[in-house]
């Protein structure tokens, strides 16, 4: 995802000595999206959007039975049940 | 001295005298090509022209002009990659393993076998650095330190194994080959007439001067080598097989991989091998070395390692069922009936059926039944490769990814220009490399040759 991005705010993050603060940094495809479809971010910090989404009860990965633990998962539809 | 039982059959025909070998090894290197050898060099050589405008084509343009897609991303060029390298096992199998077994059977055609392997295994090095797109790119699978930033090789993928495991095979097989040839090269060397000839051979020999301290050294590395270059017959292949069984795809992702793989490339390598020396002692009259009983033995190791495969593929579909899974039924049930299941009985054919034919003697030592088999069971072998890699794939676990695959014009150019590679070296060296061991031959003249056995028992009789 984004290498060049992810590489420089890496490189940035650690000549400054300190974590990057969640929402500080994103991949070209979040912040393009006007609706927030996408969300990027550290699901090891607790306290991150992407980790609130990851608890949500609609959150899966494709082809979940297969067991490789993907770092991409989606949310389901928001359905009228 | 030790004498073998007449009960064993001579490995030498013939009364052969130390210097009949001689003559006899050297012939092909001494006189001019015959015509058959010049009208095959030049096929050969046509084909590996076709291969290299193929490489050079897709170089320029980009492996696009290959038939991979999306879903099918890895297709002919592994295929041939896993043929070739399960082509040269036959070699190490038949220089260390049977060395190391005293099965002085394999002196007359280890020095083929040998060459086969790292010819062949030239040609599998050439895929994977092809699909590579970028090939000037090459020296990044090696974990090399460099100041690229996150640029380093992933140890935990079996494509870097894979980059061990081959080099590791090329360097030590290679240099078990050479110092074999040693003083085989110094036998040429001392006849040669021609200077740049001699002086040539001169080089490579290294100076071998034939001392008993010199003699004994070459003993002992030899076996050294060959208990070095032992494990490398289970380890490549296996390391092989785990490119498919350690990923998820069903179909791959199964235990069964390793010694299904090591036992089907052997069983390819001996039939290249039996391909190979049936030409090599028929256009060099060298029957009398490589005998019907050499043809024999390995026609007993293909049938055997063919009957190991076929238990594989078995032992394959009852797991399929038996796990209850879906996807792996489908699998293989996608294999036998899908679109691809031409390929998988050609597979099955091949493979299982056709070996089993050797158990009949009459067969197994019939000559040009031999050499239909020997063909028919690489065939067989390149489909299994084929049906493992692109029925697996062109059908996973998302339908709406499913596809087909068929090869462009520029990946057959490229499979058949490494056929032409292959030939092209194996038959340079037929004409300057003594293709057979004559001075390990020479240690059993005395103990199994034709003559000298006879003339043993003879004698014997009197006391």
């Amino acid at each position: 995802m984004c290498i060049q991005r992810v590489q420089y705010a890496k490189l940035e993050a650690k000549k400054v000595g300190q974590p990057i603060p969640d929402g500080a940094f994103t991949v070209a495809c979040a912040e393009a999206c006007s609706t927030d479809s996408i969300t990027f971010g550290d699901v090891n910090n607790a306290k991150s959007a992407v980790r609130a989404a990851k608890s949500d009860a609609r959150a899966y990965h494709l082809l979940e039975e297969v067991g490789t633990q993907p770092s991409v998962f989606y949310l389901t539809k928001v359905r009228n049940a | 001295m030790h004498y073998e039982s007449t009960e064993r059959k001579p490995l030498i025909l013939g009364d052969k005298s130390y210097h009949q070998i001689t003559e006899d090894v050297v012939r092909p290197i001494e006189t001019a090509a015959p015509r058959a050898w010049w009208i095959a060099f030049s096929i050969a050589l046509v084909m590996f022209l076709w291969g290299v405008g193929s490489l050079a084509y897709t170089v320029a343009t980009g492996i696009g002009v290959w038939g991979l897609n999306k879903t099918v991303g890895w297709a002919w060029d592994i295929t041939n990659f896993v043929w070739w390298v399960g082509i040269g096992h036959a070699g190490t199998l038949i220089s260390a393993v049977l060395l190391l077994f005293r099965q002085r059977w394999r002196m007359a055609i280890n020095r083929s076998a040998e060459a086969m392997t790292i010819f062949s295994v030239i040609q599998a090095g050439l895929f994977p650095l092809f699909h590579m797109g970028r090939v000037w790119l090459a020296y990044w699978v090696f974990p090399i330190p460099n100041q690229y930033g996150s640029l380093w090789v992933n140890f935990n993928s079996p494509l870097l194994w894979d980059v061990f495991a081959i080099s590791t095979y090329l360097t030590v097989s290679v240099v078990f080959w050479y110092v074999g040839l040693i003083p085989d090269f110094a036998m040429v060397r001392d006849r040669a007439i021609n200077p740049v000839q001699k002086h040539i051979y001169k080089i490579l020999s290294f100076g071998w001067g034939g001392k008993a301290k010199a003699w004994q050294r070459f003993e002992e590395v030899s076996l050294v080598l060959a208990g070095l270059a032992t494990p490398l017959v289970l380890s490549v292949h296996t390391i092989v097989s785990m490119d498919f069984a350690t990923s998820v795809i069903p179909g791959w992702h199964t235990t069964i991989f390793p010694p299904y793989f090591v036992a089907g490339a052997i069983f390819s390598g001996f039939a290249m091998v039996q391909t190979l020396l049936l030409i090599v002692r028929k256009v060099f009259k060298m029957e009398d070395y490589i005998t019907i009983q050499h043809i024999e033995m390995m026609n007993i190791v293909i049938m055997v390692t063919g009957s190991i495969v076929g238990v594989a593929y078995i032992t394959e579909l009852f797991i399929a069922w038996y796990s209850g899974v879906e996807y792996e039924q489908y699998a293989f049930l996608n294999r036998a009936t899908g679109p691809y299941w031409w390929a998988y009985w050609s597979m099955m054919t091949c493979n299982v059926f056709s070996p089993q034919l050797m158990w009949s003697k009459k067969l197994r030592t019939n000559l040009v039944f031999t050499f239909v088999i020997s063909i028919v069971v690489n065939i067989g072998m390149w489909f299994e490769r084929f049906v493992i890699i692109v029925t697996s794939l062109h059908r996973d676990y998302l339908p709406s990814s499913w596809s087909m695959f068929s090869p462009s014009f520029v990946e057959v150019g490229i499979f058949v220009g490494t056929i032409g590679f292959f030939f092209t070296l194996f038959l340079l060296y037929a004409r300057t490399f003594p293709v057979i061991a004559q001075a390990e031959l020479k240690t059993i003249l005395k103990t199994s040759g034709e003559a000298q056995k006879k003339l043993h028992n003879d004698h014997g009789a009197h006391h």
